[in-house]
């Protein structure tokens, strides 16, 4: 373009960071659907290929580069700044800013970092071998470290603080994930490094702390914008953002200064490459649109028709909740990944039961959830619905159709939206408002306002706690209620001295209302049953705002009024019909939707039950007959026995903490588990009821001929048990319900006296009212 | 209380026995030949086909229960068939050998016929009066499950593990004179062993319950102090609960092998009637 142009590089060398990546690194030119837009060759490549291209195209277009020059300070201002080095002073009348944050490396925070274990940076992964090293972090490059130090032989444990890798490229997404399924390295999910220790370190994970061995620590958490060197140039920092702010056109606060690539928010190179490319233009004064627009045009179809994008985008900034804490450029990159909707009224948007795991915001109109026939739960403007989906990737919990004057809606890919939610405050924020406000809404009155609940909104709290901690203790003083986000809960009672489980509470649930309504103590214990992230309700705030409120008042005071009545009527009879139905609550058979029930009145204990389901899954039973619960009390003719299986439950602990999510429902309705399984065991301890287990496949029976005349295999009909090894993982293996047989659970089928059903628990009770 | 349908209340299975049975005393009756009613006569033919049929059938069941990954039906209902349809048989096939009996292969046919069905309402008997038993006998009054994954009688096990090993312990705490008593029950107990201890299912010669005996005989003639004393009502609780669980799982290891021994005839002379009717029709047809 012929601009009078200088390139000031700190180092000796173009492109610092890229060359610090490790060795043989191979870079990927994502977002693959953005098109470059620029005089320099980018495409996916090795890293050292890719330096050398750049030196040879920045050496052919003659670019002006003055090496080791530190910038120190710039003065003056638009048209005439002062840029001083440690050299010589500058002259310039616009400035970009394109140093990266790679400068100024974020740490862990924690005792013992310091003392040498610690490392921010591979350089080549060859440089370690036969050693521990656990790698820190769970995003790109804590990924391409941990792999290609796994590969070269080293027992690589990586530490992750959530239970997924949302944040990361798929393509590393789908390689950390087969590493770990294929045993290459470990991995810690929701770990937080607690302390250094000589030769180690101390994670800090829901079964309490964990020591692993380290002979390196190599931590990847990313890095933060060099703060006082960009407040020294007048960059401006909103509060709570890790970046300065910059103008549509990256412009910063201080005109003339322009900001691109990692230091205004956008990591990934290609983004950086456009960027710089848009900005001189604009400084050329021959502004361009962003790369991405023509895409989000084609996205936001008919809503963006004869509008420019930039309309567009702002109405839909301000329109929706999530979105408000966005500026207008994250607000485009975030929706580059998203899918717009404009629907007429009385189109369906979401069908129950269906696998879903998307989150939706409205951006006009208003959308209509069926919570049963008659009841509709209107969701307005600016809202978003279909999150229980999202958090946990559960199916959809109701139909949910277009409002009357129909609506337009964004729908944000789970990942997408586990990323807004991780790195927007404001985002998390409105979440966690928003669904406060729908539980205290479907608790109290959906006549709630967000402004009724105002105190209550400004003091929650969000709580974690580990597997087995108690959020509440039968007895105690009711100090909150919670509502679970994650993870579920067991709740307790004491009866006669023992801890019994009497009900499970999934995630989504209100859990110690109670203690909303009146001043009881708490009437059951409730654990966590693994990990959990809830919002606590204050109850000493939300009296304060009962004293000020009448109307909240008078609907606590009815509720209240209601338990009262409900459960002097809940707490009579004892019969024999109420004895049978409580001992299956207890049991879990209420969270079930299809287990198995045997009477064993008709039980001869053959076993063939057991035998059919092992036979029609490659030799592994999935179901212990003997195991499990039995209702058999003196004095009762009735004998119920719930054997260990799985009871496809409406919301399954197993799949809560599943880190390839392998675990599905399928259409038919079975909770079942797919190849993608790495055998971490996560299921296996989160099932309430034992019914999973992990296990190789068997080795094929004996079969009498091979076996007599030649020795081979195991005799006639038996098999050994089955041997793990790399060939033969150990999977999660559980009950399919025989959804690929013909004719239906090979258990029900095989059993000789009729004795075993399997059966909703709806179905259940009405046999049991029947025989009663 | 039943909850579930069991194998005998096929009510279509019921009524086609009885109509079968009902058609072939009819047809017995009704048809009188010159030659007098036996198997050679056309109803007789009739009779002997369909009940040779009728055991292929039912002989049949042993496979198909094992054909795990068929999906023909449940087989509930094919176990409601064979029970009909056997005690049918015994109508059929008694009428098609016009009572006519002598020392041959062709009676000794019959009477496997008769073992086999009699032993298969033996069978129906267990099989439907047992698996209350066992339940009654496995009651909440005698086990307490503490996990959720071991079945009753592995529970009842670790109890008697427990008592065992509490057993062992207050030996050294008890004057020697309980020594004997203690180390009977401890070694002698025995759950289970032949065929006839397992059927009999008795607790009369039970270690424990002698070693029980013997250790109150002790205490009523004996004096002793406070802290003994106190060790010893522990002493006769445990031995009182190993008594009881014993005799328990004696009870259910009987129970089991009676819901498993009449198998043993059932089955063998299965195959001993399907071979002698191999030889009846071969002998009928091309040697008579």
């Amino acid at each position: 373009m012929g601009l009078d142009h200088i390139l000031l590089e700190r180092s000796d060398a173009l492109s610092n960071t890229i060359s610090k990546y490790q060795k043989g690194k191979y870079i990927m030119a994502t977002p693959d659907a953005l098109p470059l837009r620029a005089e320099v060759h980018f495409e996916p490549d090795t890293r050292e290929q890719l330096l050398e291209n750049w030196t040879n195209r920045v050496n052919e277009l003659g670019v002006n580069v003055r090496y080791n020059c530190e910038v120190t300070g710039i003065e003056g201002e638009k048209g005439n700044f002062t840029i001083q080095t440690n050299g010589e002073e500058v002259q310039a009348e616009t400035v970009v800013v394109a140093i990266g944050l790679q400068g100024n490396i974020r740490k862990m925070g924690v005792p013992g970092e310091d003392d040498g274990l610690v490392t921010y940076q591979l350089d080549d992964p060859k440089d370690y071998w036969d050693k521990d090293i656990v790698v820190v972090g769970a995003g790109d490059a804590a990924i391409e470290n941990a792999v290609a130090l796994a590969q070269n032989e080293n027992r690589v444990t990586i530490v992750n603080r959530k239970r997924d890798f949302a944040r990361v490229k798929a393509g590393n997404r789908s390689l950390i994930m087969t590493s770990i399924k294929d045993e290459l390295l470990a991995c810690a999910y929701n770990a937080n490094p607690a302390r250094v220790e000589k030769g180690a370190i101390v994670l800090d994970t829901p079964e309490g702390e964990q020591i692993v061995r380290a002979d390196k620590v190599i931590v990847r958490i990313g890095a933060i914008a060099p703060r006082k060197f960009i407040e020294t140039i007048g960059g401006v920092f909103d509060e709570g953002a890790d970046f300065p702010r910059v103008t549509e056109s990256y412009e910063s606060d201080r005109e003339g200064i322009y900001y691109v690539g990692a230091l205004a928010g956008y990591p990934l190179i290609k983004h950086c490459i456009n960027q710089g490319y848009e900005v001189v233009q604009t400084i050329a004064g021959q502004p361009v649109e962003g790369a991405d627009i023509p895409m989000l045009q084609e996205k936001f179809g008919s809503f963006a028709t004869g509008r420019p994008m930039q309309e567009v985008l702002e109405e839909v900034r301000s329109a929706v909740g999530l979105f408000n804490g966005l500026t207008v450029l994250q607000l485009r990159e975030f929706l580059l990944e998203a899918d717009v909707h404009t629907l007429s009224a009385g189109h369906q948007v979401i069908q129950k039961g269906d696998a879903g795991d998307s989150l939706f915001t409205i951006v006009r109109g208003d959308v209509d959830i069926a919570v049963t026939k008659d009841i509709r739960f209107k969701v307005p403007q600016s809202e978003f619905f279909g999150e229980m989906g999202l958090v946990m990737g559960r199916r959809r919990t109701a139909d949910t159709f277009a409002g009357s004057g129909g609506c337009t809606v964004i729908e944000i890919p789970r990942n997408a939206a586990l990323k807004l939610i991780a790195s927007s405050a404001a985002a998390r924020k409105t979440m966690n408002d928003t669904i406060l406000l729908r539980k205290m809404q479907t608790f109290l009155s959906p006549d709630l306002s967000k402004e009724d609940l105002a105190e209550v909104m400004d003091t929650y709290e969000n709580v974690r706690f580990h597997r087995g901690e108690a959020l509440m203790e039968e007895g105690a003083e009711a100090d909150a209620a919670y509502i679970i986000q994650s993870g579920s809960t067991a709740v307790l009672k004491d009866i006669s001295g023992q801890d019994v489980v009497i009900n499970y509470l999934p995630a989504g649930s209100l859990v110690g209302e109670t203690a909303l309504l009146n001043n009881a103590p708490r009437n059951a214990t409730v654990r966590a049953a693994i990990g959990v992230e809830a919002i606590k309700i204050n109850k000493a705030v939300f009296t304060q705002l009962l004293e000020r409120n009448p109307k909240v008042q008078a609907l606590v005071q009815k509720m209240a009024a209601d338990r009262a009545a409900g459960a002097g009527a809940r707490g009579t009879g004892t019969d024999r019909k109420t004895r049978i139905v409580d001992f299956l609550m207890q049991n879990g058979i209420g969270e079930a939707t299809n287990a198995i029930a045997i009477d064993n009145k008709l039980c001869v204990r053959c076993d063939y039950c057991e035998k059919a389901c092992a036979e029609t899954h490659d030799g592994i039973p999935r179901m212990n007959r003997a195991a499990g619960p039995t209702y058999a009390p003196k004095g009762s003719s009735a004998r119920i026995h719930i054997p260990i299986s799985c009871r496809h439950c409406e919301h399954p602990h197993c799949m809560a903490d599943c880190p390839p999510n392998a675990l599905y429902r399928s259409p038919g309705g079975a909770v079942m588990v797919n190849d993608t399984c790495i055998g971490c065991g996560n299921c296996v301890r989160n099932c309430p009821y034992d019914a999973i287990h992990l296990s190789a496949r068997p080795k094929k029976r004996g079969f009498l001929l091979t076996w007599l005349l030649f020795g081979f295999g195991d005799s006639p009909g038996q098999r050994k048990p089955a041997k793990k090894s790399k060939e033969n993982k150990e999977m999660a293996r559980k009950c399919d319900l025989c959804e690929d047989v013909r004719g239906g659970p090979a258990c029900v089928r095989a059993c000789p006296t009729g004795a075993i059903v399997r059966i909703g628990p709806e179905g259940l009770m009405q046999k049991i009212r029947e025989a009663v | 209380m039943y909850v579930q349908t069991g194998f005998l209340e096929s009510r279509f299975w019921f009524w086609a026995g009885i109509l079968l049975s009902v058609a072939a005393l009819a047809a017995f009756i009704f048809y009188d030949p010159p030659g007098g009613r036996d198997g050679s006569t056309i109803v007789g033919y009739g009779l002997g086909g369909l009940s040779a049929l009728i055991v292929v059938y039912l002989a049949w069941l042993g496979v198909r229960k094992r054909r795990f990954s068929s999906s023909t039906g449940r087989r509930r209902n094919v176990v409601s068939a064979h029970v009909y349809l056997g005690l049918a048989l015994l109508v059929t096939a008694t009428l098609h050998t016009g009572f006519e009996f002598e020392w041959s292969v062709h009676t000794l046919g019959y009477v496997l016929l008769l073992i086999v069905v009699l032993s298969g309402i033996w069978g129906i008997t267990v099989y439907s009066g047992l698996p209350e038993k066992m339940s009654r006998n496995l009651s909440d009054m005698i086990v307490e499950k503490k996990r959720f994954d071991m079945s009753e009688l592995e529970q009842l096990e670790v109890d008697l593990e427990e008592v065992d090993g509490r057993l062992e312990r207050i030996l050294q705490f008890l004057p020697d004179d309980f020594r004997p008593a203690i180390r009977l029950s401890l070694d002698k107990t025995k759950i289970g062993g032949g065929l006839f201890s397992i059927l009999s299912g008795s607790s009369k010669r039970c270690a424990t319950a002698k070693a029980e005996t013997q250790v109150r005989g002790l205490i009523d003639s004996g004096s002793y102090d406070e802290d003994v004393r106190k060790r010893l009502t522990d002493l006769v609780a445990d031995l009182a609960r190993k008594r009881e669980v014993a005799a328990c799982l004696r009870r259910d290891a009987r129970y089991r092998a009676m819901l498993k021994i009449w198998l043993w005839f059932h089955v063998p002379l299965t195959a001993a009637l399907v071979v002698t009717l191999i030889a009846h029709v071969t002998l009928v047809f091309f040697y008579w």
